[in-house]
């Protein structure tokens, strides 16, 4: 979609990657969807590119499976190392989505096939629908007894809301899901305070860490989480390969069931070029996030300032810019509008953003995070999202301040009709 | 000209779509979710905007080239496309739904906010023609549309594009298939886009209930029970159930439909005949 140009310099090797940025792509001029999707750093294609080339299953005991094993299990400490885990901790995925159903229902069924009466889940409001849909298929499939935890108008949750909540019945309770970052708001909760309640209380808990993973720090071992995933295409690696991080001595049921790769946790085929190129992007990412974090924040803060001075009336959603936030997020509402006309706006102008709420039939549905922070549909419904990564610039920014005055006019008149 | 086709992933829109294109002006492929229930799937030829037509509107503007978006219409058809249709039945007639559509949301609520949005016009894939800004029959009279058309007004007419009026079926068909359209072998949709198996006084009975009255003959006598009015037309000759065949062992067609005293009328076919229908738009 985003044809953002890149040009492959030697393929074996050497990482000289040419890569243009955009305002040269044909079909999006400027992208401002990173929470969507990154662009994969050359760094990351070229291992991937090098690895494609070779042949063995990793799970194989010949020289060639065990070439290909070796790429695979440098990967698994690299990327322990970038996340602050174990080698032995790192259970590779087909990405985000699969990581959250692994946890979230492999650590239910484990923990009520220990003690029939544990089937309570705690999950925000707010978590993304690999966690949400996965907590209401318990819900109405494993007889799961779910307490949604609220937020506040920020989207954050407190920890003794947490608190209270666990204790109205802790020895039923299976396990806690509490997302590290929103993606929609950008909100940052308190992982550690957080997962140390449920430490307190002997419950597991996890956290979906995919979109914190590639913006700010996310350190398994001091967050105190039990489970957290994360995923590649965030963090400028390639789609299809993700990573729960497991804590020693949780043990969630399988979803997957094959082969018994990782340590029977997840079988299938290890992709070995795609786990070599979600460690190259791991480490870049760790490497890079203060310095881009503080780059990123500087030019989202612009971006706010310009649009709140061409749309006065426009509300920022989610936690203030800061510590709290993720340092590329902007998440507005713009009273009046309908989301989906101004992005069809903004896309005819090359602005790619996004509604931030999941498609149902095709069709955006009112964010159910906007409505968790108890903002009401017609302000969930007329909300963008703007999220700045690795190739945003100044004139990204300047491009959306120029156009975003007139899109919310023309959006009102369409709400009209 | 910036073009809004509306693409309903039949072979029609796609191939006026495609047209609309061709001809130079800018044009914005969208999908009308107008179904309450997307996610049943099609199958045969009746019924439309399930997911998958979503899905074959897409494709047909991936090849065409252009943007393609959905837009939710459901809560808008409901109100003024699919409650009138259940509230004309309840009077007692027969309505035409495509009409009211035509009139309240392809060229009413997608017309406004197309222009809202910046757009100069609406194309759609039916089979009519636009002559110096008369609308006329399409040259396919089997396949002709004007008449569901005929309740737009001046002002929408002036902002509809109708590509499709000066060719027949078959030449639209094999045209999609030279474009390369898979759509082009996908069969028509008939009857009521929104009662995909096609059973409208199922439909109808869901929506109005059981509204039990008499069957009579011309001259009052009871024939028969129905379950509600709404099962029947004027000049109806299939499903009167009324048990007994005629005196002159004649078929029988419903001559007259009272909805207050839900009584239903039936005689001869020569009673039925007549040199004028009222149709109300």
């Amino acid at each position: 979609m985003c044809g953002l140009q890149l040009g492959l310099v030697g393929v074996m090797g050497k990482s000289e990657i040419v890569r243009e940025g955009p305002g040269q792509g044909q079909d999006c001029r400027v992208y401002l969807d990173h929470a969507a999707t990154t662009p994969m750093l050359g760094e990351a294609i070229a291992a991937m590119t090098a690895e494609l080339a070779h042949l063995g299953n990793p799970s194989s005991l010949h020289n060639a499976g065990r070439r290909a094993r070796r790429v695979v299990e440098e990967s698994r400490e690299q990327i322990a190392e970038a996340y602050g885990a174990r080698p032995s901790e790192v259970v590779f995925t087909g990405g985000g989505t699969e990581a959250d159903n692994l946890a979230v229902k492999g650590l239910y069924w484990a923990r009520r096939a220990e003690r029939p009466q544990r089937r309570r889940v705690l999950a925000t409001q707010i978590e993304h629908h690999a966690v949400l849909d996965s907590v209401q298929w318990l819900a109405s499939h494993e007889a799961a007894d779910v307490t949604w935890l609220p937020v506040d108008g920020t989207a954050l949750l407190r920890p003794d809301s947490l608190r209270a909540a666990v204790d109205a019945d802790p020895d039923a309770v299976a396990m806690i899901t509490v997302m590290w970052a929103n993606n929609e708001v950008g909100t940052i909760q308190p992982i550690a305070e957080l997962a140390s309640v449920a430490r307190e209380r002997g419950i597991p808990f996890h956290t979906d860490a995919v979109q914190a993973a590639g913006q700010v720090p996310v350190n398994f071992a001091a967050s105190g989480a039990d489970a957290l995933a994360i995923t590649g295409h965030k963090i400028g690696g390639p789609v299809g390969v993700g990573a729960l991080l497991l804590g020693r001595g949780i043990e969630p049921v399988p979803v997957m069931h094959g082969g018994g790769q990782e340590r029977d946790v997840r079988s299938g085929t290890l992709d070995a070029p795609a786990i070599a190129a979600f460690a190259v992007a791991a480490q870049i990412a760790v490497k890079r996030q203060e310095e881009e974090g503080a780059r990123l924040a500087g030019l989202r803060d612009e971006l706010i300032a310009r649009v709140l001075a061409a749309v006065p009336d426009a509300i920022l959603n989610g936690a203030p810019p800061g510590l709290g936030r993720l340092p590329g997020n902007a998440h507005f509402s713009f009273p009046g509008c309908e989301g989906d006309a101004l992005l069809m706006l903004l896309d005819a102008k090359g602005i790619a953003c996004s509604t931030g709420s999941a498609c149902t039939a095709g069709v955006a549905q009112p964010s159910h995070v906007l409505l968790a922070m108890g903002a009401g549909e017609a302000r969930a419904r007329g909300s963008l999202r703007f999220s700045l990564g690795s190739t945003s610039t100044r004139a990204d920014v300047e491009a959306v301040g120029e156009v975003i005055a007139e899109a919310v006019e023309r959006a009102r008149r369409a709400n009209k009709s | 000209m910036r073009v809004l086709a509306a693409m309903s992933g039949g072979v029609d829109s796609a191939v006026a779509a495609a047209r609309a294109a061709d001809a130079g002006n800018e044009v914005t492929g969208v999908h009308l979710a107008l179904s309450a229930n997307p996610r049943s799937y099609r199958s045969g030829a009746r019924g439309c905007c399930t997911l998958e037509d979503a899905r074959d509107a897409r494709r047909a503007a991936d090849v065409i080239g252009i943007p393609f978006y959905v837009w939710d219409m459901a809560e808008r058809f409901d109100r003024d496309v699919v409650a009138d249709f259940v509230a004309e039945y309840e009077r007692g007639r027969t309505p035409n739904p495509c009409l009211r559509c035509n009139e309240k949301i392809k060229f009413a609520a997608v017309l406004d906010r197309a222009v809202a949005l910046g757009f100069d016009a609406v194309c759609t894939g039916h089979h009519a023609r636009l002559d110096r800004g008369r609308l006329r029959r399409s040259v396919d009279s089997a396949k002709d549309q004007s008449y569901v058309l005929a309740v737009l007004n001046r002002d929408q007419l002036d902002r509809a594009l109708f590509p499709l009026g000066g060719s027949t079926k078959d030449e639209v068909r094999a045209e999609a298939a030279s474009r390369g359209l898979a759509v082009a072998d996908k069969p028509d949709s008939h009857d009521v886009c929104f009662i995909p198996d096609g059973d409208t006084r199922a439909f109808l009975a869901g929506r109005l209930g059981s509204a039990p009255g008499s069957i009579v003959a011309e001259d009052g006598t009871r024939l028969g029970t129905h379950g509600g009015t709404y099962g029947f037309t004027i000049g109806q000759r299939k499903g009167l159930r009324v048990g007994a065949p005629a005196n002159d062992g004649r078929p029988r067609y419903v001559l007259d439909i009272e909805p207050v005293s839900r009584t239903v009328t039936v005689g001869p076919v020569s009673a039925s005949l007549s040199s004028g229908r009222q149709v109300k738009a």
